[in-house]
């Protein structure tokens, strides 16, 4: 990793982060933040805007657990949970909830960056996914459109799929506007039209 | 024939895609960069005219701001092909610059450029060029007739400043050429000192296009090397003159080329097919009927989402004429050529000069054999994919088979149509540099500020 790594941590408990900073910049190029777990979290860290979120947590309460997870929008960025205590359900809770590692048992300094690489490398994998996922769908989703209003013109002209599709690509690329735009206007003036 | 089809798709409109059996793309909706001047013209027309779309292709054209932005975009794949300078996609495959592997089936114009100096400079250099029958300043205009006024500049302590588009540029070349052709030293480059100015006489720096006119008009440069329509710009607005068109630097010289990456060619080899065939088309449709198609191109041309400079510029160079001097307007009938000479086929030894410009100048630092030009250019250059897509127009109809150069090996026949008359072959592109008068030779590499070996 080229660029130091900006870790945040949470946590109240000033010994126990003192003792996770020392690790942390052990385990190679780091810059760390600490935050207490107060209520202006989530607008905090969005200031911040940490490569990584490291949760510590003695003892989870489901509720903490979840609240703390959500601050830290793991959707947006890796987020790492670590516990000294668990049981299977709070464990599916953190999982559920969008973390990207999730450690039982405390920390273990040596340990500490291979588990935070995993826990980035995971989150990437998950973000391509999703990435792709969205792409998909809304191509689906535009797919659908162009073949309605394909049908629409088919109809409404007595023209094949193929010349529908050439007449919508035209009526787009004199319009500099998409194919699936011009597709959706036409879905939307028939329907206004029946 | 190639009319009667073209009759035959405006009257019948959409009936196209029906015409003939089309390519199975595999992407059909793209997007293409281009830089704001006339020489875009074969992706506006593919476009106007319905070519790309008689390919089955959407295709959205959009402007850049500057070539290093469009050949990143190109690389990074937000845009599938561009608009670029013969010299971009060789400088980048082989990493003089941002490297990447970029290739183009399909060359997109002949000439086009011109060199424009100020006004004052102007007035300078008129003494020392001969005057013709007519009264007029005998042309070619040798640079010869600079060297006096640069001496000037040195004498004052001034330096005498140009500005040309990109370092990799057709424009670079042809100023050096001319500047070198008559005993004036452009420049080096070195590993260590890309400035280009390494024992220049005259100091040349980058300057996009569009601002040409307004640097020259700051006297930020004394002179400058673009494309249409910025040299006739100067003249509309009586702050420069333009002193020669590239044509009379070297006689139909290649221009730009139209780029992809090898990686979207190799992905999409029908995609590409298909490109090529709608810019064949549009090419044949600016020079069809000599040239009879100019004066509505000129008008798609002047269009905001296109050049959005004013129609009558435009059609200064584009309909067949250049104005030098106020009033001193002359014909110049292949100022701009898209199509007549084979100008669309991917030349290996057009790739091969602008190569041994890259080497004389010190862009490449070491010598190279003879076999290193002609494999880096065979690796960019694709007339097989070119040759290829003109065989389908063809048997569609849509295009004469007389036009292309089915039998060519890539080399053209060895020219000495160049302003200084010093012949060059394609295939002995080392033989070539010896026999030029400024730049490196052999073995000689430019080490901090002197030229060695």
């Amino acid at each position: 990793m080229t660029q130091p790594l900006r870790i945040l941590v949470i946590q109240h408990d000033p010994a126990r982060a003192d003792m996770l900073t020392d690790a942390l910049r052990q385990a190679g190029e780091t810059e760390v933040m600490i935050l207490p777990s107060d209520s202006r979290l989530a607008s905090r860290i969005k200031e911040l805007g940490p490569d990584l979120v490291l949760i510590d947590l003695a003892n989870p309460s489901r509720d903490a657990l979840e609240e703390l997870t959500l601050a830290s929008s793991p959707a947006d960025r890796p987020v790492a949970m670590f516990v000294d205590r668990s049981d299977p359900a709070l464990t599916r809770a953190a999982v559920e909830a969008g973390v990207s590692a999730y450690v039982v048992d405390g920390i273990r300094p040596d340990r500490i960056r291979a588990v935070l690489d995993a826990a980035l490398a995971r989150f990437h994998m998950f973000q391509k996914l999703r990435t792709e996922l969205d792409a998909t769908r809304a191509a689906l989703e535009q797919r659908k459109i162009i073949d309605r209003a394909k049908g629409v013109l088919m109809r409404a002209r007595g023209i094949s799929e193929d010349e529908a599709y050439a007449l919508m690509r035209r009526a787009a690329m004199e319009r500099g506007r998409k194919i699936a735009d011009v597709a959706a206007a036409i879905v939307t003036a028939s329907e206004l039209l029946q | 024939m190639t009319r009667f089809a073209t009759i035959l798709l405006a009257s019948t409109a959409l009936a196209s895609p029906a015409l003939a059996e089309m390519l199975d793309v595999e992407k059909d909706e793209l997007t293409l960069g281009f830089i704001k001047l006339t020489d875009m013209a074969p992706l506006a027309i593919a476009y106007e005219k319905h070519f790309f779309e008689d390919e089955g292709l959407y295709v959205t054209l959009e402007p850049q701001a500057n070539w290093k932005v469009l050949l990143d975009r190109v690389i990074s794949g937000e845009l599938d092909g561009a608009h670029m300078l013969a010299g971009q996609p060789l400088a980048a495959t082989i990493g003089y610059g941002t490297k990447a592997h970029i290739v183009t089936p399909f060359s997109m114009d002949l000439n086009g450029n011109a060199i424009t100096v100020s006004n004052e400079v102007w007035a300078a250099m008129k003494p020392a060029i001969p005057v013709g029958a007519d009264g007029k300043p005998e042309h070619p205009v040798s640079a010869a007739a600079l060297k006096p006024v640069i001496e000037e500049f040195r004498a004052r302590g001034e330096t005498f400043n140009m500005g040309m588009v990109f370092p990799v540029s057709t424009h670079n070349y042809e100023l050096r050429y001319w500047l070198a052709a008559g005993g004036i030293n452009p420049g080096f480059y070195s590993p260590e000192d890309v400035s280009g100015q390494i024992s220049a006489d005259a100091f040349l720096s980058v300057t996009p296009p569009p601002q040409m006119p307004a640097t020259l008009e700051a006297g930020t440069i004394n002179g400058y090397a673009v494309g249409e329509p910025w040299n006739q710009q100067a003249v509309l607005k009586g702050i420069g003159v333009p002193v020669i068109t590239d044509i009379e630097i070297w006689k139909n010289n290649p221009e730009k080329v139209f780029g992809l990456t090898a990686d979207f060619v190799e992905a999409n080899p029908n995609t590409t097919l298909a490109l090529t065939k709608a810019l064949i088309r549009a090419a044949e449709w600016l020079d069809a009927e000599g040239n009879a198609n100019r004066a509505e191109a000129v008008e798609i041309l002047s269009r905001s989402e296109y050049v959005g400079a004013d129609a009558e510029v435009i059609a200064n160079s584009m309909t067949g004429s250049f104005e030098y001097e106020p009033g001193d307007r002359r014909a110049v009938p292949d100022f701009n050529v898209f199509f007549r000479y084979n100008a669309t086929y991917p030349f290996y030894s057009d790739a091969i000069w602008t190569l041994t410009q890259m080497r004389r100048w010190g862009q490449i630092e070491a010598a190279q054999p003879d076999g290193w030009y002609a494999e880096t250019a065979a690796a960019v250059y694709k007339p097989a994919i070119y040759l290829e897509a003109a065989r389908m127009l063809v048997d569609e109809g849509l295009a004469d088979a007389a036009d292309f150069p089915w039998d060519s090996d890539g080399y053209k026949p060895a020219t000495a149509e160049f302003i200084d008359g010093i012949p060059y072959d394609g295939r002995t592109p080392n033989a070539y540099l010896d026999s030029l008068p400024i730049g490196l030779k052999a073995d000689q590499r430019v080490i901090g500020r002197d030229v060695q070996g």
